[in-house]
């Protein structure tokens, strides 16, 4: 007996140590890294994505020419590109590719791969087509781009460091149906492959992608530079109090949408607050053809004058403050506080009177059970509804799906809507070039190109002016007409915080893609 | 039909009794709930995620609206909802279930084939189809539950017909030259009309659970309505704050009871072996 339980005790405790010697190397290499997150996200394909989640997930499947480092926006450091020059007009600029960056298949990264990729982001002329206006990619040889813009572009070294510059396998992706020349709008078939299957050089590639639920990534074992930290990432849509919840009982790793309420008096997590620059803001359409009512200019002052600033403010929490203006209070010409838009209730009623408004219900369309930066849109629409009811508007609250709601609010017919803007790079540029007439975000709320000439003259200033201290001065100036005559109102600026178990370490917030998810150590 | 509350009657049982009072509170609530409320229910005056108080007894919701003002408003759309589901469900069953029965043959089978097809799909997930379909708001996702809840009556409706259909006194009426309109509403519909009011009550219920549901998915009422389940669904995203989902969710469960408890004490009431066993 004795003999018997001897053995079986030696037979156990072998099988054991062998579990643990084949266990213990596999968990090592196995690291799973959990985010939690409220997907924003439409397409992984870098040509047509331009969703805040999209660029989150990118930036880590596709190498771009140049990339920021940790929580920083502004100085691009070398990716595939190992330096670059700047012509002294602002206009060319000449890109050095390195020589040992290989695609997920093992493919060589050259200057054919980048004018590919940059020119099919052109051509499809898609959402984030806009960044490579007035551009043109170029390669004299294999591992020189050149890009040259028509006008001054400052903002050209930032605007590639953007993860819908992503580099493409262009021999792969143009196999599965990818077109980079004129007319890709129509004959690109791609983005079912790149939805399925990356095509990039990042430090990841993509496993699964589920627009609802879930996406995966997972270690590009081809990856030229240090391996990441972890092998495998999955992002989750989850709402912020779940996130809450989750990274709480370790069922997750990092909660990447809490507002710094719902993230004070969480124990035994990191906590990285960072400079938020997502600007909230509410429009009322423009275009006559949508809504007379909205474009009244009368109107738009009722709504201007309506809104309960301080309110929206209080209401967002510890952290936000209210949006002066469109441009976020970490950049150059932003304005000051007292530059804010205020509630003034005899103003709004009195323009409202003025107004072909009568009482009708007006539609205020967002993002049906979405969330940013720990604010619900639903709360916040409903806040805006009910300050706007004491001025005599009656807002019909329209909640929509991301989906329908992006696409709604893209091609310019809602009569009201809530949203959001992140930067695309971190540069003032970036909202003189978006929300001005006839630009993207103004065509989005009906403002046609003439509808202001005071805040085009702007634009067309500040993108010729080199002088920052000038520069700052027409920003300045585009924000506080924007503030009196434009159908936009800024809201407020939210805090960007992020929250993560005690094991994730390095974790940093960062203004274009949230976290700095491929340095996590 | 007639209901009877002498002692021993199912009326006097407690399950009665609870069922009956909670369904009267609710009701009294509901009419008088702008003299009852103690705040606007829309009104966003208050600071927002109040724990329950003695100002906000419920405490406030995430815009700062209170609980309770929400909860009593919340039974005017409510409980009228639930009634009407069961009124048109009845209505739309009882005109297929009475067609298929009373003529057989292939108007049965085709009535019946289709309620089967309705049947056949799980009552939540069709009625978010066809809510998605319709658009979220009340009226679609009420359209929808009725979508979901005819076949249902159709198919009891069509049941009693065929029992009742060949009895004497329908064939008497038939012979002394009753139309097949009159021969239905008339000589048929008080036989069948009392299980139908059960199955009503009972199901009531149902609907009141359909409709929160599907306001809890946001495919019902929309913001800033105070319907019952869209508040249970604003408690998910704030399940922290515990009491802006628990007492909305507290109202549905009364409600719903208060429904089965009633259709109970009706099946009960107008079953004589049940009503003779509870008399002894």
């Amino acid at each position: 007996m004795s003999l018997i339980k001897k053995t079986i005790g030696i037979t156990a405790s072998v099988a054991l140590a062998v579990t643990a010697l084949a266990v213990a190397p596999a968990q090592a290499a196995g690291k799973t890294l959990v985010v939690d997150t409220t997907f924003n996200l439409k397409t992984l394909d870098p040509g047509r994505e331009f969703e805040p989640t999209g660029n989150m997930i990118d930036r880590a499947i596709y190498s771009t020419l140049m990339t920021f480092k940790g929580d920083d926006g502004s100085t691009p450091v070398p990716d595939l590109a190992l330096s670059y020059t700047a012509s002294s007009d602002s206009k060319v600029y000449t890109y050095k590719l390195r020589k040992n960056a290989v695609f997920s298949d093992g493919t060589k990264v050259t200057s054919k791969d980048v004018v590919f990729s940059l020119m099919r982001l052109k051509n499809l002329k898609g959402n984030p087509a806009s960044l490579m206006d007035g551009i043109v990619a170029t390669a004299p040889d294999a591992y020189t781009v050149v890009l040259t813009s028509e006008k001054a572009n400052t903002a050209i070294p930032v605007i590639v460091c953007s993860p819908s510059l992503g580099i493409l396998n262009s021999k792969l992706a143009a196999k599965e149906g990818a077109v980079s020349a004129a007319g890709a709008d129509a004959s690109d078939k791609a983005e079912i492959f790149l939805n399925t299957t990356s095509a990039g050089s990042g430090q990841y590639t993509l496993t699964k992608f589920s627009l609802t639920t879930e996406v995966v990534i997972t270690a590009n074992p081809k990856y030229w530079g240090p391996k990441p930290t972890y092998s495998k990432i999955v992002f989750r849509n989850v709402l912020p109090n779940v996130q809450r919840l989750n990274v709480q009982k370790g069922v997750s790793h990092i909660a990447a949408d809490l507002s710094p309420t719902q993230a004070s008096g969480m124990k035994n997590v990191n906590v990285v607050g960072g400079v938020g620059t997502t600007v909230w803001f509410l429009f009322t359409n423009a275009n006559p053809k949508v809504s007379t009512v909205t474009s009244n200019t009368d109107f738009q002052e009722a709504v201007r004058y309506g809104v309960n600033y301080d309110e929206i403010v209080k209401f967002a929490g510890t952290g936000a403050i209210q949006a002066a203006g469109v441009i976020p209070s970490a950049f150059q010409g932003s304005l000051k506080k007292a530059d804010a838009i205020k509630r003034n209730v005899t103003k709004a009623k009195a323009a409202l009177a003025k107004s072909t408004y009568k009482g009708e219900d007006i539609p205020l369309t967002y993002w049906g059970g979405g969330a940013w930066d720990g604010i619900l849109f639903d709360d916040l629409a409903q806040k805006v509804a009910a300050q706007l009811k004491e001025v005599g508007i009656n807002v019909k609250l329209t909640p929509t799906p991301i989906g329908d709601a992006l696409t709604s609010y893209r091609d310019g017919s809602e009569q009201m809507g809530l949203w959001f803007w992140g930067p695309d790079w971190p540069d003032s540029s970036n909202y003189s070039e978006n929300f001005g007439p006839g630009s993207k975000v103004g065509l989005r709320m009906g403002w046609a190109a003439g509808s202001n000439p005071t805040v085009e003259k702007i634009v067309n200033d500040v993108a010729a002016e080199s002088n920052a201290a000038k520069r700052a001065a027409l920003y300045r100036n585009f924000q506080l007409e924007l503030n009196k005559n434009s159908p936009l109102m800024p809201l407020l600026q939210s805090p960007s915080v992020l929250v993560a178990a005690k094991s994730v370490k390095g974790m940093l917030s960062n203004p274009i893609w949230k976290i700095n998810l491929t340095e996590l150590k | 039909m007639k209901i009877s509350i002498s002692k021993g009657s199912p009326w006097r049982q407690p399950l009665a009794i609870v069922g009956i009072s909670v369904l009267l509170f609710w009701i009294i609530l509901a009419i008088f709930a702008p003299l009852i409320s103690p705040f606007d229910p829309l009104a966003q005056d208050s600071d927002a995620l109040l724990n329950p108080n003695h100002l906000h007894w419920l405490g406030t919701d995430s815009v700062g609206r209170d609980i309770l003002s929400r909860i009593i408003y919340g039974a005017r759309i409510s409980l009228p909802l639930a009634i009407l589901l069961v009124f048109l469900s009845i209505i739309v069953g009882s005109i297929i279930g009475g067609l298929a029965g009373y003529f057989g043959g292939w108007v049965d089978s085709v009535l019946m084939r289709f309620a089967d097809i309705v049947l056949a799909f799980p009552g939540i997930i069709l009625a978010m189809a066809v809510s998605a379909a319709l658009g979220p708001q009340l009226r679609n996702a009420v359209l929808a539950v009725v979508l979901v809840a005819w076949p249902t009556y159709a198919r009891l409706v069509r049941s009693l017909i065929l029992s009742s259909k060949d009895s004497d006194y329908v064939t008497a009426s038939r012979l002394l030259g009753s139309s097949t309109r009159r021969t239905l509403l008339v000589d048929l519909r008080p036989n069948i009309s009392g299980s139908v009011l059960v199955l009503g009550a009972l199901e009531a219920g149902n609907g009141l659970l359909l409709l929160s549901g599907l306001s809890f998915l946001g495919l019902g009422a929309q913001p800033p309505s105070a319907e019952w389940g869209a508040m249970v669904s604003a408690g998910a995203n704030n399940f922290e704050k515990w009491w802006i989902g628990i007492f909305p969710g507290i109202a549905i469960l009364t409600a719903v009871l208060a429904f089965n408890f009633i259709g109970d004490t009706l099946r009960d009431a107008l079953d004589p072996r049940t009503a003779k066993a509870l008399r002894n």
